[in-house]
């Protein structure tokens, strides 16, 4: 699935590495110094990111130099090998003002890169490409393989003595608060992702939620263990069906998990309390109450910051909309963006085709990566070994299912922000990829190859089920080295 | 719809050949079969064909491709699920052959409306907003496949199990009270005594198991383990003021337990000559009471609230002859079976005890019919019919646009109250809709065609809620304009059930909860698509396969003026690549152009008559081809197609059989037929058929 490589004698077959401009691929040691936290958080955007919504003008400016003609789309780009824009002007993009300084807020924009051109065809396209944009690979049927963050949070380094490996969570419009469609343990066993904000709360901070909810998170370690007894019991005994104990298999190793985690979180009280969030019925009026879901993104947006400033975990998914979940969302406090501030589903949104409709969906993205911003800010300004927590954090927004409603998963647009003590290239870059089809495009997968590389698993070759989907293997050496 | 260039529809046409759209038009078809091309750039490698299924839909009447699949606009937002019963050839699957039957052994994670009446409460409560949820690719919530209680979701029900013993725990005079425990005798010791007995104890305990938790005989080291559990519990009380936190602590430990989270569907005793073991007499007894109720025999007559008076059952619970015939083994006797189901699966009840279960109280469950029908039954039409997420659809906007009662009175709000509810306390289009299937399945007669003519329907009254009467009347005054009935109607439920004119109304797929839950928020968007696509996948059994990969399934902006008919034809029928695999639907949904998005009956279209009218071409059986002047015709021919009712059957065996039909079913599938034809379309002898068959009483190990 996915491999350690010895560099230097694979560097040959990494097919247009040359292309990169002198990459250096041999010998590569992961960047992070030893002890340094290595993070990673991903936001993924449901149903699409529009790339002209990110795209800065000098970015825009430059590829449309190279087309010879305005670029609508990435079948217009005529460029033939990665383009770099070094200090872009990032925050002038439509959604990516978030990144410019304002007031207390530090500026991000020479800490991001944007990626441009990166293409998913592989995984399909469509209204999602649920599980494929986070395993790189199909998901017909189900996950194909471990989605990043499950691989990611494997690592060593990365997952350090924290109590969660990784945290799901996210907004989506849906009668469930379980998304099981986004990301995967392993090929076939699908990861939820959290969907309310109060249920996320309760799972990462119950145990200092209150005075009482101490004593009922010690009182669990009892239903923990005697649960544990029961089902080894159950499955010493158990023969004559494969289905059933594949499922108290599971059940073991959740109670396993759990019982570890638990005793791993009473010790953590005194994190915990210095960085819970605002729990539900804390404030009044309650923000948890809230059916908004850019209200919701914001509270989970901080139970995930919170999460990573307590240690809780240093890999967090937090998906907006993600899978089919965008489908009823309905954004009552963007109504002035809304075209006749008729506010309607997600669906019938996305399926309009006109500046007006297209403006509303720019400012959705731009709440989302507003949020990530926010996230951004409040790890640097908190210092820990080699700089800020920033410093150590890779944070990269995207969708999941390319360049808009209906994608041909043909660009997949994405911002990085901070992680620079892992290697990635944040310095206030755009980088866009030759187009779809083209020989120098380079794929999704390429993104994630990167990320492994930065947190200190060396992989060239994530994702593809199909390998003959595979354009080139290997990082990009434009945002991380 | 100007996506893609020649070129490029050339390089996709084989595909979608090999995928079994059909195709029409002039397109050409010249390129290489064997490769997968990108549409959009011309590239071989890195690229998504479109996907779909491992095999078609099955025959069609017109000689298409038996092995392909059918088209799609993809435009549904569903996920992606497992792979589907409708990939079976249908005509070959309704054969008895010498294949045996071959499901599976497995284990049954209880679900969270299971777990909710196994602890003794009901929808609404904190308890009932368990994680326990059905994964949402399983085409039927009763699936079993892949279901897990990982950490995340562990993690959450750790916050509700702790809850799972209150029934047990409260006064004898408080609200939510169980008969198991206040009305039994031995019970008391332990809920009164500062220091009960070891016997009583053990009475608790094994008590607690076998009527609260696992709902069948407890094993001996089983009621030991929790005897442990709460003796170390007692030990740890002041006094017996925290008894009721003692019972909530031994039962969340007996419902941390395998044998409580699932159950079990192994079999027992000797294999037969195919290596099946049969499903024990709990295993069959309680595999039925969940597929008829979703609740375990035995679970618990609960008090809700004082004046309601208790649920059905006494102090052993719900569905006693159950478990009498689990404990006594005539559970294996077919007709004993017969006997369970037909007392059990619906009928007339005027007060509605089955309501106690139900959200909010009495004042709505008293404007509800007089018709019940089993919990799991409802469950079954609700997702078959997939209407009762209507709510939670993208809201309607404009809703009596081109009916009659457009711009009249307060029917804009009164109909987003029949949705919502949230007004007064008639109920909403989808409690109305299972209104009307529960009439037609306490009848029990010819129950298909049934639900797809008849013409009683259970409408929502306004009397009481006119201007003047009520400071509600925006939202409620013209609740009935959605069926089409004026003026006012009475706050009974004779005045409620209404015979719908002919030429407007017939079944359930032309209720208005229906519609509104197969369509988008607009009149002319392309809902005609999506009911389409439900008629041929669920009412057809037939696949569809997903969204091709660089087709942008959108109409154009410049046509937001026109009726969706127009739309769709122009920009879709029109076009032969897209026409390939649309013929598979659009000709099923223009039928349903005669009502709007929202389901109001329309009056015009743009300017000119509604039009119904469609010719059904590329059927699977030659009874269904030809042209149908409407929604109302067409829902007629599928009452009198043998093959839709082919389709209906298997759509009852996955629900309760909880799992796909593969061709080792097909004589259970036969015997289910058979029965239903037998009994002049009885439901219950349909039923009665599959829980005898071996595809329900016998398992493989593996």
């Amino acid at each position: 699935m996915f491999t350690r490589r010895n560099f230097l004698t694979t560097a040959g077959l990494l097919t247009g590495a040359g292309l990169f401009g002198g990459a250096a691929l041999t010998g590569r040691p992961t960047r992070a110094a030893d002890g340094d936290p290595r993070r990673i958080v991903i936001f993924l955007e449901g149903n699409g990111i529009r790339p002209e919504c990110v795209r800065d003008p000098l970015t825009l400016e430059t590829l449309e130099g190279y087309a010879g003609k305005p670029i609508e789309s990435n079948r217009d780009y005529g460029h033939d090998d990665p383009v770099l824009v070094s200090a872009a002007p990032l925050a002038e993009a439509r959604s990516l003002a978030a990144l410019a300084a304002k007031d207390d807020d530090i500026s991000l924009v020479e800490r991001a890169c944007l990626v441009l051109g990166l293409s998913g065809t592989y995984l399909g396209g469509g209204h999602s490409t649920d599980f494929g944009a986070l395993s790189a690979s199909q998901a017909a049927g189900g996950p194909a393989g471990p989605t990043i963050e499950t691989v990611l949070s494997a690592i060593p380094e990365v997952r350090g003595n924290t109590p969660f490996d990784a945290i799901r969570i996210g907004v989506g419009a849906a009668t469930t608060p379980l998304n099981y469609s986004s990301c995967a343990f392993d090929a076939g066993k699908p990861a939820p992702l959290l969907l309310s904000p109060a249920a996320s709360f309760a799972s990462l901070f119950g145990s200092v939620a209150s005075g009482e909810a101490g004593e009922e998170f010690e009182s669990r370690k009892q239903l923990l263990e005697f649960a544990l007894e029961d089902v080894m019991r159950e499955l010493k005994g158990f023969g004559g069906s494969k289905r059933g104990r594949d499922k108290l298999e599971t059940y073991e190793a959740s109670l396993l998990t759990m019982l570890a985690r638990n005793d791993q979180i009473l010790g953590m009280k005194g994190a915990l309390q210095a960085n819970k969030p605002l729990g539900p019925g804390e404030s009044d009026p309650d923000p948890y109450a809230s059916g908004d879901p850019l209200e919701q993104l914001r509270l989970q947006a901080d139970i995930a910051t919170a999460s990573l400033l307590s240690g809780l975990t240093n890999v967090a998914v937090v998906s907006f909309g993600a899978g089919s979940y965008y489908w009823s969302l309905e954004y009552p406090s963007l109504s002035d963006f809304y075209p006749s501030k008729q506010v309607i589903g997600g669906h019938d949104l996305r399926h309009g085709e006109s500046p007006a409709f297209y403006e509303t969906l720019h400012e959705v993205t731009s709440r989302g990566i507003g949020e990530m911003a926010r996230m951004a800010r409040a790890l640097a300004a908190r210092p820990e070994q080699g700089g800020t927590m920033l410093d150590n954090t890779l944070l990269l927004y995207m969708s999941d299912n390319g360049e808009k409603h209906h994608s041909n998963a043909e660009e997949w647009a994405m911002l990085m922000l901070g992680g620079n003590n892992m290697g990635f290239k944040t310095d206030g870059r755009s980088v866009t990829y030759p187009k779809s089809g083209h020989e120098n495009n380079r794929q999704t997968s390429n993104l994630f190859n990167s990320l492994l590389h930065g947190a200190g698993l060396p992989t060239d070759d994530f994702g593809h089920s199909n390998p003959v989907t595979r354009i080139a293997e290997g990082p990009l050496a434009e945002v991380w080295s | 719809m100007p996506r893609l260039s020649p070129l490029q529809r050339s390089l996709l046409l084989p595909v979608l050949v090999a995928l079994g759209c059909p195709q029409g038009g002039d397109v050409a078809t010249d390129a290489d079969p064997g490769a997968t091309a990108d549409a959009s750039t011309g590239a071989t490698a890195g690229t998504g064909a479109p996907t779909t299924g491992d095999t078609g839909p099955g025959p069609t009447s017109s000689g298409t491709d038996p092995t392909g699949d059918t088209g799609d606009t993809g435009d549904t937002g569903e996920p992606p699920g497992e792979p589907s019963g409708n990939a079976l050839d249908q005509n070959l699957l309704f054969t008895c052959d010498d294949r045996p039957a071959l499901p599976p052994a497995d284990l049954r994670l209880l679900d969270r409306q299971e777990w909710t009446r196994s602890v003794g409460s009901w929808t609404g409560t904190n308890l009932a907003n368990n994680p326990l949820y059905p994964r949402a690719s399983h085409r039927y919530s009763t699936y079993s496949d892949g279901e897990a209680l990982d950490p995340s979701v562990l993690s959450l029900y750790l916050d509700v199990v702790g809850g799972a013993g209150t029934a047990w725990a409260i006064g004898k005079w408080d609200a939510g009270r169980v008969r198991t425990v206040i009305e039994d005798p031995e019970c008391q010791c332990f809920l009164n005594d500062a220091a009960p007995s070891p016997e009583c104890v053990d009475y608790f305990v094994r008590r607690y198991l076998e009527y609260g938790a696992v709902y069948r005989p407890a094993g001996d080291e089983q009621a030991a383990a929790l005897r442990e559990f709460a003796d170390t519990v007692l030990a740890g009380e002041a006094d017996v003021a925290q008894r009721p936190a003692t019972i909530k602590r031994i039962a969340a430990a007996a419902w941390m337990t395998t044998a409580a989270l699932y159950r079990p569907e192994l079999g027992a005793g000797e294999p037969d000559e195919h290596g099946r073991l049969r499903l024990g007499d709990w295993e069959l007894a309680q595999a039925i009471a969940y597929a008829l109720t979703r609740a375990p025999a035995g679970t618990p007559s609960v008090n809700r609230y004082y004046e309601a008076g208790y649920t059905k059952g006494d102090v052993d619970g719900d569905l006693g002859d159950f478990l009498d015939a689990a404990a006594d083994g005539t559970i294996q006797d077919p007709e004993v079976v017969a006997a369970l189901v037909r007392a059990h699966f619906g009928g007339l009840d005027e007060e509605r005890r089955d309501l106690l279960f139900e959200d909010r109280d009495a004042r709505w469950w008293e404007n509800q019919g007089e018709y019940w029908m089993a919990t799991g039954v409802r469950a079954f039409f609700r997702e078959w019919l997939d209407y009762a997420g209507l709510a939670d659809k993208p809201p309607k906007v404009e809703t009596a646009k081109t009916s009659a009662w457009w711009e009249v009175g307060t029917t804009e709000l009164s109909y987003q109250n029949t949705v919502s509810g949230i007004y007064g306390t008639e109920n909403t289009l989808v409690t109305q809709l299972d209104d009307m299937i529960a009439r037609i399945v306490a009848a029990d007669q010819d129950v298909f065609a049934q639900l797809l003519t008849s013409r009683l329907f259970y409408t929502p009254a306004n009397a009481g809620y006119q201007e003047g009467e009520s400071s509600i009347s925006n939202s409620t005054a013209d609740s009935p304009r959605v069926y089409g009935v004026a003026g006012i109607t009475a706050q009974t439920r004779e005045a409620r059930w209404k015979q719908l004119p002919e030429n407007e109304r017939a079944g359930v797929l032309t209720h208005p909860a229906w519609l509104g839950a197969h369509s988008l928020s607009f009149e002319n968007d392309p809902n005609l698509v999506h009911r389409g696509k439900w008629i041929r996948e669920e009412l057809l059994c037939q696949n569809i396969p997903d969204l091709p990969l660089n087709v942008d399934a959108m109409l154009s902006e410049a046509s937001r003026e026109q009726s969706a008919r127009q739309r769709i034809s122009e920009q879709i029928d029109a076009d032969p690549y897209c026409a390939g695999c649309h013929q598979m639907m659009n000709p099923l949904g223009y039928p349903f152009e005669i009502y709007n998005h929202a389901g109001f009956l329309r009056i015009e279209d743009h300017g000119a008559a509604p039009n119904g009218t469609s010719v059904l071409a590329n059927m699977p059986a030659p009874e269904l081809d030809g042209p149908v002047t409407s929604a109302i015709d067409m829902s007629v021919r599928f009452a009198g197609s043998k093959y839709a009712k082919r389709c209906f059957v298997r759509q009852a065996f996955r629900f309760f059989a909880g799992r796909e039909e593969t061709m080792h079913d097909g004589c259970t599938l036969v015997a289910m037929e058979t029965a239903y034809d037998d009994s002049d379309g009885s439901f219950a002898e349909l039923l009665i058929a599959l829980f005898n068959s071996d595809s329900f009483q016998t398992r493989v190990p593996e």
